[in-house]
């Protein structure tokens, strides 16, 4: 054998064993470093891809957001002469009052892991911004994912098309519990598995995250109901979901604050989820009665 | 040394399409397999020892940015790269003909293993799986003889060469 050849044995010998050694113990190494290597070092071209991208989308983008405004201008209207009085009506019947969630706007810088789907994604903002690992992120849609992993000023979310993230969500009228997986095979999906056959979901009613998650703020849009199966059990229903936002299309993108553990230990009640203020932006002024607020999933941010 | 600065730059260049553009398309069951035709078109050009080592360090960029089974694209791309190096010495590595059928064979295969790791649902998942697998096929092996034919274009010589070895890389 030529000494050239020979050393190209030896060169895919070593390089096949240092796979296969991964593929075994790769669960085990700290790779978050090295991500977050790879994100710091990437983000720069990323960005410039990504500019490239928006720039050839705005005209389309512009017109559709303007659509979108005039759409949610009016529903701002209805929302607030609604919201004026649902504090009394919260405090009547004993409910924990709403909560304003700050909503911190980042960009999404990229998306990895695309086999099948995109199942996580960088972001612009990281610890110097406030992030912190369990913060929710979602677009003005609904959730589309976790983070997972924090640097400097970047920061990894892993989405909810993963199929190790779990969410525990319910049907927003009925309060159905489930929780939501995203099956890869036989075709990529949301699923809400572990649902009663003796409970009653319809399709295209919404599902948000549940008062049960430890993770996720409670009402947080996730998906409408696309399909009602039952599992393979035949025991629980296994519910197909659309999910809200846009997978497809993911440039900004909020965090939200996920559940903290209280300092003195003592857990207490979740409050409801309200997102109404970016950070940065004035807090709105408390008097009496108090200011309304836009309730709606579509005010989470307006920007797309 | 301008090896090294062009494997850079076609790593990169790669990596980044895929985590936004490409990513973009897959979201929308568009799937490009770019790391395939990057590793192909290395490896036609630059033999089996550069192509084991450009398909090793894309799919390890690749596997730890998808955080999940570190090593499957690794394992995959160095055998592509080393197999289609070794071809590359014995084919017409200028016919598009030939570039096609590389890309097609390359494409399956690393399709096939990639999905392996999150098949599962017996029978039903198999046609979702041939699906997937066809359809990365289809849009991968032209657009990568494109690309081939547009690198030839650009860098203005037969960086290719033929079974006899008559590369100008």
């Amino acid at each position: 054998m030529p000494p050239a050849e020979r050393r190209s044995v030896v060169l895919v010998t070593v390089y096949a064993a240092l796979s296969l050694l991964l593929l075994v113990i790769g669960e085990r190494i700290p790779a978050a470093g090295l991500r977050g290597v790879g994100a710091w070092l990437f983000a720069p071209f990323d960005r410039v891809a990504g500019a490239a991208d928006r720039l050839f989308s705005s005209w389309a983008e512009n017109t559709s957001l303007h659509d979108r405004l005039a759409r949610l201008e009016v529903e701002n209207a209805r929302l607030r002469l609604q919201a004026a009085e649902a504090p009394r009506l919260r405090e009547q019947l004993g409910l924990p009052a709403w909560r304003g969630l700050t909503l911190q706007p980042v960009e999404v810088l990229a998306l990895g892991g695309t086999d099948p789907l995109p199942n996580a994604a960088t972001l612009s903002a990281g610890s110097e911004h406030g992030v912190q690992v369990g913060d929710a992120v979602l677009t003005s849609d609904g959730l589309i994912g976790r983070v997972t992993e924090v640097w400097t000023s970047l920061s990894r979310a892993t989405l909810i098309t993963d199929a190790n993230q779990a969410v525990a969500c319910e049907v927003e009228t009925t309060g159905v519990n489930g929780i939501l997986r995203f099956l890869p095979t036989p075709r990529p999906r949301l699923v809400l598995s572990a649902v009663g056959l003796a409970d009653t979901v319809r399709v295209g009613e919404l599902i948000v995250t549940s008062d049960l998650s430890l993770r996720f703020p409670r009402g947080i849009p996730v998906g409408r109901v696309h399909r009602i199966e039952h599992d393979p059990t035949g025991l629980m229903q296994e519910i197909e979901i659309v999910p809200a936002a846009r997978l497809a299309r993911l440039r900004h993108a909020f965090v939200a604050p996920g559940p903290r553990p209280p300092a003195d230990g003592i857990p207490r009640p979740k409050l409801e989820f309200e997102p109404v203020r970016t950070r940065g932006a004035r807090p709105p002024e408390t008097r009496a009665p108090a200011a309304p607020r836009n309730l709606n999933r579509d005010s989470l941010g307006g920007e797309r | 040394m301008r090896v090294v600065g062009v494997f850079l730059l076609t790593a990169l260049v790669t990596l980044v399409m895929r985590s936004t553009i490409l990513a973009g398309l897959a979201a929308r069951g568009i799937v490009v397999d770019v790391l395939v035709l990057a590793t192909v078109a290395w490896s036609l050009r630059q033999r089996e020892s550069w192509g084991a080592t450009f398909g090793f360090v894309l799919g390890l960029a690749a596997d730890l940015d998808a955080a999940h089974w570190v090593g499957r694209h690794a394992l995959a791309l160095t055998l592509l790269g080393y197999g289609v190096g070794r071809l590359s010495n014995t084919l017409v590595r200028d016919s598009p003909l030939t570039q096609l059928v590389l890309l097609v064979v390359a494409t399956a295969l690393h399709q096939l293993w990639a999905s392996a790791f999150d098949a599962s649902g017996g029978l039903a998942a198999a046609g979702w799986l041939a699906g997937r697998v066809l359809l990365a096929t289809i849009t991968t092996a032209p657009l990568g003889v494109v690309v081939l034919l547009f690198s030839q274009l650009f860098t203005r010589r037969r960086g290719y060469g033929n079974a006899s070895g008559s590369s100008a890389a």
